[in-house]
């Protein structure tokens, strides 16, 4: 069969599937009607059900003026622009969920955004400030003095979480001004086995392993920084070709530059996975033997203030469909289900949607803030 | 001002829908009458803008510069004898409103429809729900990283238009699309196979 053949069976089986017209495959690859056909679901995909209604309100306030006892006539591009509905860019008044300020009480709002610029000045000031204080340490990832919090704390929240490890990160070890990826997975480590994490220098950052329940002994090709439950969250460090034997609660630290080798015994091992790494990078780059439960990876571009930063992991049971607000103090947070079944999605203000909950789900919720050295309260907090 | 909800469609049930160019006409004498052209694309609209720009907030700001520009400019649209005349200006627009906020924007979100707001209940059992988010996930992501050219063609694609149309909308031949479809197929194929997650999830 010729290419330009192949071009038009392909052309009319994903028309007829956009279409939802009998379909007949018979002249095409098997996989390209499998992968058109997946295409295709994400046209059925869930749509917020209030956007249709905001959007349309909005065009209704800006552009179609039905007073009620009057006739009504379009409004012209040309009118639109005579009348005084603001507009930017040549583009119609941006639609917002929430009614603008009245006119007249606009000259407060000024004085309101000049104090509101002030105070993010001076919050970035003080965490540029507290970058200084600390400086960089490249020759080793974690160094002692920066904050272990003890595990098993309950957690202030929307939702009643326990808090699993809370650890200080150095802001060195955070890729600087921009972080490009930000992963949250749970795997399992087969019992018996060998596996190895190859390091990758394309993606600096850091990544954190904690281990939910099971054995395992790990070896880095580097220093690499552990934190064991057994020693009430002290930090030890464990320099590169020596090996550590880590249990459940325990936690290692490493740069994603390092590679390391995991072996276990009898059992298998179940293991919390957080990276936070430059680039846009694809995967969790966990060994592929590893079996995956689950993960939020967010492959957005995130602007980070001055660190250092506290990286918490915490674990939630959840029994209704909630929404989690981004806390004020923190820059970003990821979730996934540990046990249960629900539906997880992110929203644009950093709010995390948990849905379709049917019977109580635990869950595992990351969060990343910003802290000084010396208080080690958020940045975004101080003052509050 | 009397403002009110519009349902998900206000065309009379029972009857064939009506078709785009009489709706054009109505609501080019009375702006009120553009309601039933808002409802019928409101969601491929507002789709295409969340692939394009990767999150809710920002489709929606979107749909209001698309539906407000498509309204204002209505009067001038001149449909041509072809059927999808109007839904071929209205995501021309679209796709001009989309690639200027782009250029606005410093950073582009690519897991766009991952975000829950609200979901339908559509009978599907939880872990069908779940298992139907993680693909749509990693299809998301899958599409987010072929060429641009080709992610062009691939989000008119996942809006419902036929290749006909995206001809028309992105200003190519017919027979360009077409060859281009195809790569894009292959190139998805490749990134697909390179991704554990993806063919673990569909080998279930």
């Amino acid at each position: 069969m010729t290419a330009e053949r192949d071009d038009l069976e392909l052309n009319r089986f994903w028309n007829d599937v956009v279409a939802g017209d009998p379909v007949d495959e018979s002249g095409l690859d098997a996989a390209d009607a499998r992968l058109i056909r997946q295409l295709n679901t994400l046209a059925n995909a869930p749509l917020p059900v209030s956007a249709r209604e905001r959007v349309w309100r909005g065009l209704l306030d800006t552009y179609v003026s039905i007073p009620d006892d009057k006739e009504q006539t379009m409004l012209t591009a040309n009118e639109a622009k005579r009348s005084d509905l603001p507009r930017r860019n040549g583009h119609a008044q941006r639609i917002l969920p929430h009614d603008p300020p009245d006119r007249r009480m606009r000259w407060l709002y000024r004085p309101v955004t000049y104090a509101a610029v002030a105070a993010l000045l001076l919050a970035i000031i003080g965490g540029f400030a507290a970058s200084q204080i600390i400086g960089p340490d490249d020759s080793r990832p974690w160094r002692d003095g920066q904050g272990i919090f003890a595990a098993g704390s309950p957690s202030s929240g929307e939702v009643q979480a326990t808090t699993l490890l809370e650890v200080n990160l150095p802001a060195d070890v955070v890729p600087a001004d921009d972080m490009g990826s930000m992963d949250l997975a749970r795997s399992t480590i087969p019992a018996n086995s060998v596996t190895t994490r190859s390091a990758w220098e394309c993606c600096p950052g850091a990544k954190i392993y904690f281990i939910l329940d099971g054995s395992v002994t790990l070896e880095s090709d580097g220093p690499i920084n552990v934190v064991l439950r057994a020693d009430a969250g002290a930090l030890e460090e464990i320099a590169g070709g020596e090996s550590v034997d880590l249990g459940p609660g325990d936690a290692v630290a490493v740069r994603h530059e390092r590679s390391l080798i995991w072996t276990t015994g009898a059992a298998e091992v179940n293991i919390v996975t957080m990276a936070m790494v430059s680039g846009l990078t694809f995967g969790s780059f966990d060994p592929a033997e590893w079996i995956s439960h689950g993960s939020q990876i967010e492959l957005e571009s995130i602007t980070l203030p001055g660190g250092p930063y506290i990286l918490t992991l915490s674990q939630a049971t959840i029994d209704a469909d909630v929404t989690l607000p981004l806390p004020h103090c923190a820059i970003n947070q990821l979730l996934i289900v540990q046990d249960g079944k629900a539906v997880v999605g992110k929203n644009s203000d950093g709010s995390i949607s948990v849905a379709g909950i049917q019977a109580p789900a635990t869950v595992l919720i990351l969060r990343l803030s910003a802290v000084t050295k010396s208080t080690g309260t958020p940045v975004a907090c101080m003052g509050a | 001002m009397r403002v009110h909800a519009p349902a998900a469609t206000t065309e009379a049930p029972g009857l064939p829908p009506a078709a785009d160019a009489v709706l054009v006409a109505h609501a080019q004498h009375d702006s009120r009458a553009f309601e039933p052209l808002y409802n019928r694309y409101f969601d491929s609209v507002f789709r295409f803008c969340c692939y394009r720009l990767g999150n809710w907030q920002d489709a929606e700001d979107a749909c209001g510069d698309i539906f407000a520009n498509a309204l204002t400019s209505l009067g001038r649209f001149q449909p041509d004898d072809r059927a999808d005349s109007f839904r071929c200006w209205l995501f021309t627009i679209a796709r001009n409103v989309v690639s200027n906020r782009r250029r606005d924007h410093a950073r582009h979100p690519l897991a766009a429809l991952a975000e829950t707001e609200s979901l339908p209940d559509d009978g599907r059992s939880p872990e069908e729900a779940a298992i139907a988010s993680e693909s749509h996930r990693l299809l998301v992501a899958l599409v987010a990283r072929v060429k641009p050219e080709q992610r062009d063609l691939l989000e008119l694609r996942l809006v419902g238009l036929n290749d006909a149309q995206i001809a028309r909308v992105l200003g190519r031949s017919h027979d360009a699309v077409r060859k281009e479809q195809s790569r894009t197929i292959n190139a998805l194929r490749v990134l697909a196979r390179n991704h554990p997650e993806y063919g673990a999830l569909h080998d279930r």
